[in-house]
């Protein structure tokens, strides 16, 4: 039988693994942005066009906020808060400061730099600042638990909802999809004796990804079930690394899997 | 933690009003996954969509769009090709990169590259969405574009400062054996390396 998760453990799993997601993300805007790409492409005087005119102060300060010096300066602030975070435990501090960073950093790349990943990033930080505000007004461990399962039900409806939406597309139940969009991948084409070339082998796969997707709210059946469900969900993760390229969204839902195991316990504290 | 408020004879206690409010979330976010887009709209909507859910990865098999890029050097005036010189054949600008382990941990050229993808795939939306009689050169997005073709000239196909370059959106559509439909959706933008 699986181990269950004390809400303390689960807490200070989370703030690590959120930090090392972070972290990560950090690094990698930091050496993207002194490679200078950003200034070539993503050019800020063509860009705030996107910004409303009014308020007037708001794009002012963005504009302000995004000069690159400024930027890089807020992106080294960040990375020592998330060392701080992990080194000390959270606080309701860190949790603003990080949430309104990535709140600023999703703006300079036009609302999403890397797609789920950005979402699951502001989902977990939005659960620790549900945590910390209930906390200040309640209980800590009310406000934790309520953090906890605010996390786990987005990272479990992620799950479902993806899995659903295949099961819809005809592509996808008879795995061409899959072959599809492995040929489209950053690390394509497929090689043209590539296994996933065989028609029953991607149907089998896609099967496979459909049901264990759909299948992932059992997950609240109990620690083992979520200990199991989300050891296969770290393998899925890696395998979308490997093929499509997406570490981040590796990281980002690893650092919900403290969440869905410790609400998975719930029938002892609900 | 002091006793809960009461207030008209109901308990405001924080454990209820924290369900409540939890409850009320996820109420608004299936509202958004029921109207979709409509609900999604406007400019600061579209820049903080990252706080809507969407599950939706590589769920539909479609139309894609690419952007093919071609380039030639400048004559004296710097307004038209070099007539010495021929045109290059049209390239395709899509992301593809080697793969390695590392990158699990520290992942920059590729996330740069899907960012790149990214630009063309928001730009191909924007000219779908274009009024009629609005010029696609207005939007945000075909200037980032047209920035990226620029630097792409200068870093990977060899064009020099002051060379004329010519880029295209296509919409691509595959089966498993490679592109079987195409149509140009924005036919040929220009300008100056």
């Amino acid at each position: 039988m699986g181990q269950a998760l004390e809400l303390a453990q689960a807490v200070r799993m989370l703030e690590w693994l959120l930090a090392w997601s972070l972290g990560v993300q950090t690094l990698e805007f930091l050496r993207i942005h002194r490679s200078g790409v950003v200034e070539r492409i993503w050019h800020w005087p063509d860009q705030k066009d996107d910004i409303p005119d009014r308020p007037a102060w708001l794009k002012a300060t963005l504009g302000h906020l995004y000069q690159p010096a400024m930027h890089q300066a807020h992106l080294w602030l960040r990375l020592s808060v998330i060392l701080h975070m992990a080194w000390q435990g959270s606080s309701l501090g860190h949790f603003v400061f990080l949430f309104s960073s990535a709140v600023v950093v999703l703006i300079r790349w036009r609302g999403a730099f890397n797609g789920g990943s950005d979402f699951m990033t502001l989902v977990v930080l939005t659960g620790g600042l549900l945590a910390h505000a209930v906390g200040l007004w309640s209980r800590p461990e009310l406000g934790w638990q309520a953090g906890l399962w605010y996390i786990s039900i987005h990272a479990i409806s992620s799950y479902f909802m993806s899995g659903w939406v295949k099961l819809k597309h005809a592509q996808w139940r008879s795995g061409r999809a899959l072959t599809i969009f492995l040929n489209g991948a950053i690390h394509g084409p497929l090689p043209a004796g590539s296994w996933f070339r065989k028609p029953w082998l991607a149907r089998l796969s896609a099967w496979g990804f459909i049901l264990w997707e759909c299948a992932f709210p059992l997950a609240l059946g109990g620690p083992a079930q979520a200990q199991a469900m989300c050891a296969v969900a770290g393998v899925f993760h890696f395998l979308v690394f490997w093929f499509f390229g997406l570490n981040r969204f590796f990281w980002a839902w690893v650092t919900c899997f403290p969440a869905v195991i410790y609400c998975s316990n719930w029938r002892l504290y609900i | 933690m002091g006793p809960p408020a009461r207030l008209c004879g109901v308990c405001f206690h924080p454990v209820k009003i924290t369900h409540a409010l939890i409850l009320l979330y996820f109420v608004f976010l299936l509202a958004t996954l029921w109207w979709g887009p409509r609900f999604i709209q406007g400019p600061w909507l579209f820049l903080l969509r990252a706080f809507f859910p969407n599950w939706k990865f590589f769920h539909a098999v479609g139309h894609e769009p690419r952007l093919y890029v071609r380039w030639w050097p400048s004559n004296a005036s710097g307004e038209g090709p070099d007539p010495d010189t021929p045109i290059n054949p049209w390239h395709l600008v899509y992301p593809r990169v080697q793969r390695s382990g590392l990158d699990l941990v520290h992942n920059p050229r590729v996330n740069l590259a899907l960012s790149r993808q990214n630009l063309v795939d928001h730009l191909a939306h924007d000219l779908n969405h274009l009024p009629a009689g609005v010029d696609a050169r207005g939007l945000v997005t075909y200037r980032l574009v047209q920035a990226m073709v620029r630097e792409h000239c200068l870093q990977n196909l060899g064009a020099t400062r002051g060379a004329a370059f010519e880029f295209q959106i296509r919409l691509e559509r595959s089966d498993t054996l490679g592109e079987v439909e195409s149509h140009t959706l924005l036919p040929a933008a220009r300008g100056v390396v």
